[in-house]
């Protein structure tokens, strides 16, 4: 990863949009480089802050500051872990920039998605049609497709929630109408962080493309693949530790 | 043939899922789950469509396209069409309704979208917000299954000068029936996509009748002598492209409604509404018929609401003698001409002291079966 993560800093060195060069005052060690933060994305038009020019979905992401632009090549959403392969799946997300992009996840995968419209209703129907046998929720999401879910006489091979923090004493309600249950954590801007198992205290796992630092008690994370806005030393805001292993890690509450 | 319509689909819908399951080699990229919005009143439709027999590609030349839709699975369809046909570079942002707002209308002058497809009254939402910058930007607009009224072309023509307008015929049940244009169609005028039969059957005098449409959904799945709902008519001379082009007048019972010799159109009730500002502020019309000897007579009720006032006798009279006399139902022929002619009964006003429902599809008009 110290190869990757070297090569990635060149690139952006040297990359004619200066976003990063510029904050970077001359630094070129990783380890002494300044953190990013949601406020930068927020601060910085999106044509400012593109490091590649591919075929892209980009998305509007919601926040109590403002919005802002997330751009994500189809290439980089496929490679991003975001739910398991099933042949059925279902994307019901609250957010629908999200739930576009998690759907074009499924056509990266080379399955077809089914995307539930707003109505839990309509899609509770859908998702009865399409037989889905896995679902990619958020926490608040798939509560409202709880009683779709009551109603299965088989539970989903797979149950994916995406999010920025998960209230596990609230999702164990969901145990029984799933094989496997997944968390996800991840910003819109950054793609996946960590992915845990559902469970009292969730150990998350970065994915092999992200590195993840502690400092001063937050989680800082990089992306070592060169992303649209590429994601170097972000500073999450979350307070965190490593597990036993030194590379995956918890959040505190 | 048998004669399919709206309510017969639920077995072809079972037949593209099908097809999709067993697709074998073919990417998942060229499937997409559609489903309809259940304003018709027959609940939402759910189906698969094969983008070789549906798709269409009338913006696949925009470079920052932008999507802007209130159901899912077409901001989705949209995204992956532009996907699979766009450029290399293309970018495409999607849109929900709820995202338009003085924020995101900024956003856009730093994405400086050239292409956006949507729907003509959410589109006419968005420019609102947009700066003249972003506005001369815009190079494509496109539509599917709305059609486009006076009002919208000249609303378009004036605030995004240098857009090219398209409007695609589709419909979630059977695809996109229509090609991309060729730049010299008329409103709500289109040439067939060469893999569409289009039928336009039951005609009046003036050629006006049912369209009836045969495609295809999936390899496998054929949609034969479908009853659209819509009203049309083949154009007498062909396009300047020279091939054969069909106009769509509107939805049978709701924006385009035969009464005898009489046609009620949405777009002229617009019209006449918007002269009478001064009287009304909302209508809506229900209209039916009865046989009365050889004769078919129409009827027509007008109810009318005026915010924070009550009608008078002598207001409601002359809403009934301004309309009459201002809404053509013919060629040349007012509804006080046909009143006159003994086809239509003399107009009926009533009103109402709450605001009018239109639905999500601001239905006016409404068709009593008899």
């Amino acid at each position: 990863m110290e190869l990757q993560l070297q090569t990635l800093i060149d690139t952006v060195a040297r990359h004619t949009t200066g976003w990063y060069v510029a904050r970077w005052s001359g630094v070129r060690e990783y380890s002494e480089l300044p953190t990013t933060t949601r406020q930068d994305f927020l601060t910085t038009p999106l044509s400012k802050r593109r490091y590649k020019d591919e075929r892209a979905l980009v998305k509007i992401v919601h926040t109590p500051e403002g919005p802002f632009l997330s751009e994500w090549a189809f290439t980089d959403i496929a490679a991003e872990p975001w739910g398991i392969v099933t042949d059925r799946p279902m994307v019901y997300l609250t957010d629908p920039h999200s739930a576009i992009e998690k759907s074009m996840w499924c056509y990266e995968q080379n399955r077809v998605p089914l995307i539930g419209e707003k109505s839990a209703d309509i899609a509770s129907i859908a998702a009865k049609k399409y037989d889905i046998d896995s679902l990619i929720a958020d926490p608040g999401s798939v509560m409202r497709m709880l009683p779709y879910l009551k109603s299965r006489t088989n539970p989903l091979k797979a149950l994916t929630l995406v999010g920025e923090s998960f209230d596990v004493a609230d999702l164990g309600v969901l145990r029984p109408y799933a094989e496997e249950i997944r968390l996800v954590l991840a910003f819109p801007e950054t793609g996946v962080l960590g992915v845990a198992a559902l469970s009292e205290m969730p150990v998350f796992v970065a994915p092999e493309n992200t590195l993840v630092e502690i400092v001063d008690g937050e989680l800082v994370f990089t992306k070592v693949t060169l992303l649209s806005t590429p994601v170097i030393r972000y500073g999450s805001t979350l307070r965190g530790s490593f597990a036993k292993d030194g590379r995956s890690f918890t959040i505190q509450p | 043939m048998p004669i399919l319509e709206r309510r017969d689909f639920e077995p072809l819908s079972e037949a593209t899922f099908a097809d999709v399951a067993s697709r074998g080699s073919k990417p998942a990229a060229g499937f997409s789950i559609r489903m309809t919005s259940g304003t018709s009143g027959n609940g939402p439709l759910i189906m698969v469509w094969e983008s070789a027999y549906t798709g269409m590609g009338v913006y696949k030349d925009a470079k920052r396209f932008v999507v802007l839709h209130g159901l899912m699975n077409i901001r989705l369809g949209t995204v992956l069409n532009m996907k699979n046909i766009g450029s290399s570079d293309t970018q495409v942002l999607m849109l929900d309704p709820a995202d338009v707002s003085p924020e995101v209308c900024t956003l856009l002058e730093d994405f400086m979208p050239d292409g956006v497809y949507s729907f003509p009254a959410l589109v006419m939402s968005l420019v609102a917000g947009l700066s003249p910058d972003v506005r001369a930007g815009i190079r494509t607009l496109s539509f599917g299954g709305a059609g486009l009224t006076q009002m919208h072309q000249d609303f378009f023509k004036a605030q995004l000068p240098n857009a090219d307008v398209r409007v695609v015929y589709i419909a979630n049940e059977v695809g996109c029936m229509s090609d991309d244009g060729c730049g010299y169609l008329p409103r709500n005028h289109y040439h067939p996509k060469p893999t569409v039969t289009v039928d336009i059957r039951d005609t009046d005098e003036e050629g006006v009748g049912d369209l009836y449409i045969t495609t295809r959904l999936t390899e496998h799945v054929v949609v034969q002598n479908y009853r659209i709902g819509d009203v049309g008519r083949w154009a007498a001379r062909p396009c300047v492209c020279g091939r054969p082009m069909f106009e769509v007048l509107g939805r049978r019972g709701y924006d385009f409604i035969k009464l005898g010799s009489a046609i009620l159109r949405q777009e002229e009730c617009d019209r006449v509404a918007a002269l009478c500002k001064d009287l009304f502020d909302d209508y809506q019309l229900e209209a039916s018929s009865q046989a009365q000897g050889d004769t078919i007579v129409g009827a027509l009720t007008m109810r009318v609401y005026r915010a924070g006032a009550s009608f008078s006798e002598s207001e409601l009279e002359e809403v009934a003698r301004r309309v009459s006399q201002l809404l053509f139902l013919s060629y040349g022929k007012t509804l006080a001409d046909l009143v006159v002619l003994g086809t239509m009964a003399p107009l009926r006003v009533t009103t109402s002291t709450e605001p009018l429902v239109h639905g999500l599809k601001g239905v006016r008009l409404k068709q009593l079966t008899q």
